[in-house]
């Protein structure tokens, strides 16, 4: 589909000029404040590098698993440094415990053998394809979680927050997007003449047209929202505690935006951790599996009921080889493994039909093959959370399967 | 190839040079291109020489010198070394961008850095990423570069970043585990990365074939040495098939000679590259025509990338700086560089610098994945990194950032304008560095700021130049 781009000019005037009557809200954005109230969050993780889902949801009891992954098998439960039992065949890995009573009380579930073979075993390629969410297809210009928000009412600066570097290539389209790395320090620094730089700039950024003008109009915009609101400078609640990591820090910011009700129903965060193991596979997944289950675990009692209209959708490009290689590491893969984790998830149990990781089973004899295409995982919990109808395109050309039922 | 530039001298075209082949005008500069003329800037910016005031500054940086297992051994003695080397490497590479007169080789060196990307902070890294800059990419930025694919290949550096110095020849233990064997991911990224590119057409089974030729291709010691060295025990010497390319059973460490060569001389290598340098130094999305012309220039001189450049420096593409192409938006880094030199910052380190850098999203020498940083400017360019270039702008026209001492006022004064007036202030910036892109409205504007002392009319006029909007283009 593609977007109407006048939108975008006529919502980013709305709140210029709410900003130019000392932030008085206007029509438009109480309108669009009270279309998002209420209505479920869609936290969106993307683990960069490939992480290997054999090692997050672990099938221990298939004899085929110690087989393959030799020295770097995780031990059977019970074991030193053993996963943790799911349901008799699944093992959650050790690292991953504190989020183990979530699956206990069914808000946490996993999607297996989730993947696409025309995502290729390119970082960059599949990471393209996942987030355009047209595998094989390069001249996607919007991302696919673009398409599903530009459907979404409202139209806040905050409506779509992303912890990153980088505007996320799913994110890529003519919607507002704030793009933050820190909430806290979110401000001009402009030491001793703040307001009198803060109104020229805006004068100056007023006047200019093109991209960079845009991009400062929204800056500022977002400076005004942050700032009003006691939720970014307060610490967590319920004695939640965050580790100090990309993805702690992500989780942290993100629920101080949901308790901020500042009318945001998609974020987005950016994980750049260890995850293409290719050697030292052991050690990596204990430092960054341990950090994905603390903040998890942390998001989850900071937010407390809150935790009730959220879901967490934490996915990478593709797994890894079902197979050691010769650095107790594993190369690219294929399917991988999506993490459901939040209020509305359908938990408790590992969605997908499982392929089986005998070798006549394995993809090119050497991959996780792949059941479940990613494009229907994301559909039906982006379609879930942000009460998408049916007829808002989010996959062009893909008509997505039958409901896997993956959200309560 | 001989350079020809297609367009007369003047202002205009000079900030376009200085913006595109370096790293933005100084106040100053683009009088100096229009006095020098246009060609024979260009021709000494593509073949540099001695620059004794820039080895001044950087004079104090021992570590630079190194090699590796110098560092290596270093550190051992004194733990401290390691934080030092990676501090001296960035604030070399900021002090060169802003003050060397080879404005052109240090443009060159980021790119093709970025193209062969390793990670600093990486253990090994930590101590081989001074010595991969400066032996394996800096002297190859104008040679041919089946030599610069060589010499990272050839460097203990790119061997750790992509693992291949832990591939080899299978190693079961007595109860048939593996304990040592095959890692494709240098095999595989110098296909998709470092040559042909991921649409090129190879298969799995040319991965494995290239991750094969490079079995025993390693280091002496991580820990205690630093030095590349190939294990003849650790090559697979089966027949291979990369891409087309055979390979005959019994090959050593020639396997992997081969198969750089053969990449490097691809014609779809030379595509690519002329493509990415395009994207770099032309357009977002490079014209097809500029790209072509480029390639061939490449297969026809052995990929020699000096002609290369000249080809590019000849197309009339190249100087099309009309409106009817989106502006080239600034990475980070050319934001930060051109930044420093616009209020003619003198460097002395880059320790705080380098956090200024990281957050507008472009930490140095500290991308993670071998794909580099994005080329298209577009890319960088949302709410976050645009306020840490506003502060960033601000702080330094004040005189805020350690490492960067600013005189506006001799800088102002210099340029024939008076510091205390804001409207002189902001017409000689606009002249000398803005390309006279700020319109008669900007420049009311900046003339309006309140006179006080802290901060001065010039630094607040200089800091709202420089958070414009015409200063994140070039």
């Amino acid at each position: 589909m593609r977007f109407d781009p006048s939108r975008r000019l006529f919502v980013k005037g709305a709140s210029l000029a709410a900003v130019g009557i000392g932030m008085q809200v206007s029509p438009l954005m109480a309108r669009a404040a009270e279309a998002a109230t209420g209505n479920g969050t869609l936290v969106k993780i993307f683990l960069r590098g490939g992480a290997d889902g054999l090692s997050i949801c672990v099938p221990y009891a298939d004899a085929n698993y110690a087989t393959l992954r030799g020295g770097i098998a995780l031990p059977n439960p019970g074991q030193a440094g053993g996963v943790l039992d799911l349901d008799g065949y699944f093992g959650l890995h050790p690292n991953l415990a504190a989020i183990k009573p979530y699956w206990d009380s069914g808000r946490l579930g996993f999607v297996h053998a989730v993947g696409n073979y025309a995502l290729t075993r390119s970082h960059f390629d599949a990471q393209d394809f996942m987030e355009a969410g047209t595998p094989g297809d390069k001249s996607t210009t919007t991302g696919w979680l673009h398409r599903a928000m530009a459907a979404v009412p409202g139209a806040e600066v905050t409506q779509t927050v992303a912890f990153a570097s980088q505007l996320p290539r799913a994110l890529l389209g003519p919607e507002s997007v704030l793009v933050a790395s820190n909430l806290s320090t979110f401000d001009l620094r402009a030491t001793n003449w703040r307001s009198e730089a803060q109104a020229l700039l805006r004068d100056l950024y007023g006047r200019e047209s093109g991209p960079v003008a845009e991009i400062s109009r929204d800056t500022f915009a977002a400076m005004d929202v942050l700032r009003n609101s006691p939720a970014f400078t307060a610490g967590p609640a319920n004695g939640a505690v965050y580790g100090n990591s990309t993805i702690a820090n992500g989780l942290r910011q993100a629920a101080q935006v949901i308790k901020a009700a500042i009318g945001t129903r998609c974020i987005y965060i950016n994980v750049g951790g260890a995850f293409d193991t290719h050697s030292g596979q052991l050690a990596a997944h204990a430092t960054e599996f341990q950090r994905i289950g603390d903040s998890l675990a942390a998001f989850a009692t900071d937010l407390g009921t809150l935790l009730d209209d959220v879901v967490v959708m934490v996915t990478t490009e593709f797994g890894r080889t079902a197979y050691v290689n010769g650095s107790a590491g594993t190369d690219h893969g294929s399917a991988h493994c999506v993490m459901l984790f939040g209020g509305t998830v359908n938990g408790g149990q590992v969605h997908g039909a499982w392929p089986g990781i005998a070798t006549a089973q394995l993809y090119q004899n050497r991959d996780l093959a792949a059941t479940t295409d990613f494009r229907d995982v994301f559909a039906e919990v982006a379609r879930g959370q942000l009460g998408l109808s049916n007829s808002v395109s989010l996959f062009p050309g893909y008509a997505t399967g039958t409901s896997l039922g993956l959200l309560a | 190839m001989t350079l020809q530039i297609p367009v007369p001298t003047g202002p205009r075209t000079a900030a376009h040079a200085l913006n595109r082949l370096g790293f933005g005008p100084r106040p100053g500069d683009v009088q100096q291109v229009v006095t020098q003329g246009l060609a024979a800037w260009v021709a000494e910016q593509l073949s540099p020489t001695a620059d004794p005031s820039l080895d001044a500054r950087l004079s104090a940086f021992t570590t630079l010198t190194m090699t590796t297992p110098e560092a290596i051994a270093a550190n051992l003695l004194d733990g401290t070394v390691s934080a030092r080397v990676a501090s001296e490497l960035r604030s070399s590479k900021v002090i060169r961008a802003v003050h060397s007169k080879n404005q052109l080789q240090e443009v060159l060196v980021d790119f093709w850095f970025n193209h062969l990307n390793v990670y600093l902070p990486d253990a090994f890294l930590r101590f081989s990423t001074t010595s991969y800059e400066r032996d394996a990419i800096r002297p190859f930025v104008l040679g041919k570069f089946k030599d610069l694919l060589g010499a990272t290949a050839n460097h203990p550096a790119m061997m750790y970043y992509l693992d291949n110095y832990l591939s080899q020849v299978s190693v079961f233990n007595s109860s048939g585990v593996l304990l040592r064997g095959l890692n494709e991911n240098y095999g595989r990224e110098i296909l998709e990365l470092h040559t042909v590119g991921v649409d090129a057409g190879y298969t799995q089974a040319d991965v494995y074939d290239a991750a094969r030729c490079f079995t025993g291709w390693g280091i002496d010691n991580v820990n205690t040495g630093g030095t590349f060295q190939y294990r003849s025990a650790n090559h697979i010497t089966t027949a291979k098939s990369v891409f087309g390319l055979s390979i005959a059973a019994g090959g050593q460490k020639d396997d992997g000679d081969q198969v750089i060569d053969y990449l490097a001389a691809h014609p779809l290598t030379a595509h690519r590259l002329c493509y990415r340098l395009a994207q770099r130094l032309v357009a977002d999305d490079p014209p097809p025509a500029l790209v072509d012309r480029c390639a061939v220039a490449y297969q026809a001189n052995d990929g020699d990338l000096k002609i290369v450049m000249e080809t590019l420096i000849s197309s009339p593409e190249f100087w099309d700086d009309s409106t009817g192409r989106p502006a080239k938006i600034k990475t980070p880094v050319e934001y930060a560089i051109s930044a420093l030199r616009a209020v003619n910052a003198q460097v002395a380190h880059a320790d705080s610098l380098r956090t200024n850098i990281a957050n507008m999203g472009m930490p140095l020498y500290e991308c993670i994945p071998p794909t580099g940083y994005s080329n298209r400017g577009a890319d960088w360019l949302n709410p976050t990194s645009q306020l840490m270039r506003i502060n960033f702008g601000l702080d330094l026209a004040a005189g805020r950032i350690p490492g960067a001492t600013v005189d506006l006022p001799t800088t102002i004064r210099n340029a024939g304008g008076t510091p205390e007036d804001p409207r002189s202030v902001a017409t000689v910036l606009n002249a000398e560095v803005l390309g006279k892109r700020l319109s008669p409205e900007a420049l009311n504007t900046m003339s309006r700021v309140a006179i006080g002392t802290n901060p001065t009319p010039a630094a607040k006029v200089a800091g709202l130049c420089l958070a414009s909007g015409p200063m994140q283009v070039k």
